[in-house]
C-alpha cells in the first residue's frame, strides 16, 4: 500500500536543525494572501460577537448556519448528529470568538474549519467501534441534492461546482472522498487501494488547483 | 523526503490527517510561515466548500443555538501571533489554561524552593518566580521526538525573560550536554547549555531573545555546547 512514492515518509525522529531540511528555514512573516475583505457581513458579525455582542451572534447563525449545518451533515450522515454537532460548534464560536483575527481570514473559513473538524474527530470515533463494512458503507456517494437546492446562494454552489468539474477525476474524487466523505488520506488510500503518498499528492495538487480556479472564478 | 511536512499543508486543511500526523503538522506548523500561509489559503477554499453545501437548517435549531451561547462565557481574546482557525487546538492548548497551569507550577516550584533553600539561590529563585507570575506568561510544551521527560518554556515578554523547566530528563552522556535553540528567522541560534539536576529535573532562566521567536528547539551535543546544532532535535516546540 505504501509503495516507497517520493512523499510517503513524513518526519524521522531524528531530524537535525541544521540541514537543508530544516523546517524552520521559511521563517518569515508574510501578509496571508487568502485574508478576506474585511466586509462581508459574516466576519462583521463575528468581529462584533467577541465582544459579547448576542444579536451579532444571531446575525452570524443567519448566515453562517446553513453552512454549518450542511457541512456537518455532510460528513456525519445523520440529522440529528449534525443538529447536536452544528450546536457544539455554534457554542465554540461564541466561546473563542476573541481570537478570531479578521485580518488572517474570513468568518465563514473560520467558522466551516470549526465545523469540518469537529464532525471528522466525531465520525472517526464512531468509525474507530464500527465495522470495516460500515465504513466502507461511507463511500457511497450521497449527495443531497434535494436539500441542496433549497438554499439561496445558488450562484455560489454552481461556482464551485464548475470548479470542481474541471478537476481532474482521480483529484476530484480523492478531494471529495477526503472533505465531504471526512476520511483521512491513509482511509482514502485504502478505499481506492492506492498508495498514501498518491493520494496525498492528489489532495494537494487538487485542492491547488482548486483554490486556483475558484480564485480566478471570484 | 523530509519536505513532506511541508507538503502536509493541504491534507491538514482538509482534516485528512490521522492524530499522529496531525499533532506532528501543528508543531510544525506553529513555527513555518509558509504552512501557516498556505493552511489559510486552504482552510479558505474549504470554506467554499463547504458553502457550496448550505442547506435551511432545521427549524429550531436557531433557537436552540442562540440559548446556549446566551448562558456561556467567552474566553478572552488571544494575542495577535496565534489567532488562525488551524492553530485553535494549539492556542487553547497555550494560553487558556496557561494561568491555570501556571499557578500549578509556580506551586510546584515554591514548593522546591521551600524543600531545597540550601540548594537553590534564592536571587534565582525569585528570578524563576518573577517569571511564571507574569502576567502574560506564556507556556510552550515542548513535543519530544522519542526520549523521554518533559521539557516547556515558560516565557514572558514584560519580565523579559524565559524559563526552561524540565522533568524526568535522562542525563545526557559522559561529555555531552543538552543546548536549547531559538528557531528564528536567521536559523536556530543558541540559547545555552544545560544539564538537568540527578533527579532529572531543570529550571532554569534564559535571556529571552528581543525578536519574536519562531520556537524552541533542543539538541544533546559535545559538552560546552555547539555554535550551531549538530544533534537530532530532541525536543521541540
Ligand atoms: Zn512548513
Amino acid at each position: 500500500m505504501n509503495a516507497g512514492t517520493s512523499d510517503d515518509v513524513v518526519m524521522a525522529p531524528g531530524r537535525t536543525l541544521t540541514n537543508d531540511v530544516n523546517p524552520f528555514r521559511h521563517l518569515r512573516s508574510v501578509p496571508d494572501p487568502a485574508a478576506p475583505s474585511r466586509t462581508d457581513a459574516a466576519t462583521a458579525h463575528l468581529v462584533r460577537v467577541a465582544s459579547g455582542d448576542q444579536d451579532a451572534f444571531a446575525g452570524l447563525y443567519d448566515e453562517l448556519g446553513g453552512l454549518v449545518f450542511g457541512i456537518v451533515e455532510r460528513v456525519v450522515r445523520n440529522r440529528a448528529l449534525a443538529e447536536e454537532i452544528t450546536q457544539e460548534v455554534f457554542l465554540d464560536v461564541w466561546r473563542l470568538a476573541g481570537r478570531f483575527d479578521p485580518d488572517r481570514g474570513s468568518a465563514r473559513s473560520w467558522v466551516a474549519t470549526m465545523a469540518h473538524r469537529r464532525s471528522v474527530d466525531r465520525v472517526r470515533s464512531e468509525e474507530a467501534s464500527r465495522s470495516r463494512d460500515d465504513r466502507v458503507g461511507r463511500l457511497e456517494p450521497t449527495h443531497t441534492e434535494e436539500v441542496a437546492d433549497q438554499v439561496g446562494d445558488h450562484l455560489d454552489r454552481e461556482r464551485v461546482r464548475q470548479a470542481l468539474d474541471r478537476l481532474t477525476l482521480a483529484q476530484r474524487q480523492t478531494i471529495e472522498l477526503a472533505y465531504f466523505g471526512g476520511h483521512s488520506y491513509r482511509q482514502v488510500a485504502v478505499l481506492l487501494d492506492m498508495p498514501e503518498g498518491t493520494v496525498k499528492t492528489r489532495i494537494r495538487d487538487g485542492l491547488i488547483r482548486l483554490r486556483d480556479i475558484l480564485g480566478t472564478m471570484s | 523526503m523530509s519536505d513532506d511536512l511541508h507538503h502536509l499543508a493541504a491534507a491538514y486543511a482538509l482534516d485528512a490527517l490521522e492524530p499522529d500526523e496531525r499533532a506532528r503538522f501543528e508543531a510544525h506548523l506553529a513555527a513555518c510561515a509558509d504552512c501557516t500561509a498556505d493552511v489559510a489559503e486552504f482552510h479558505h477554499t474549504a470554506g467554499e466548500l463547504a458553502g457550496a453545501e448550505a442547506v435551511e437548517p432545521p427549524a429550531g435549531l436557531r433557537e436552540q443555538v442562540l440559548a446556549r451561547a446566551a448562558d456561556a462565557p467567552q474566553e478572552p481574546a488571544m494575542p495577535a501571533a496565534d489567532s488562525p482557525p488551524s492553530l485553535a487546538g494549539r492556542a487553547a492548548r497555550r494560553t487558556f489554561p496557561v494561568l491555570v497551569a501556571a499557578v500549578a507550577l509556580l506551586a510546584v516550584l515554591a514548593m522546591g524552593v521551600v524543600t531545597r533553600t540550601a540548594l537553590v539561590d534564592r536571587d534565582r529563585a525569585s528570578d524563576l518566580l518573577a517569571v511564571l507570575a507574569a502576567p502574560d506568561v506564556e507556556l510552550v510544551p515542548l513535543d519530544g521526538a522519542g526520549p523521554p521527560g518533559d521539557v516547556r518554556v515558560a516565557w514572558s515578554p514584560s519580565a523579559g525573560a524565559s524559563v526552561l523547566i524540565g522533568s524526568d530528563l535522562p542525563a545526557p552522556g559522559d561529555d555531552r550536554t543538552y543546548e536549547l535553540w531559538v528557531l528564528a528567522d536567521d536559523g536556530p541560534r543558541s540559547a545555552g547549555v544545560f544539564e538537568p539536576d540527578d533527579d532529572g529535573r531543570l529550571e532554569r532562566r534564559l535571556a529571552l531573545p528581543a525578536d519574536p521567536v519562531g520556537g524552541w528547539g533542543i539538541t544533546i551535543e559535545p559538552a560546552g555546547g555547539s555554535p550551531q546544532p549538530t544533534g537530532d532535535i530532541l525536543y521541540l516546540g
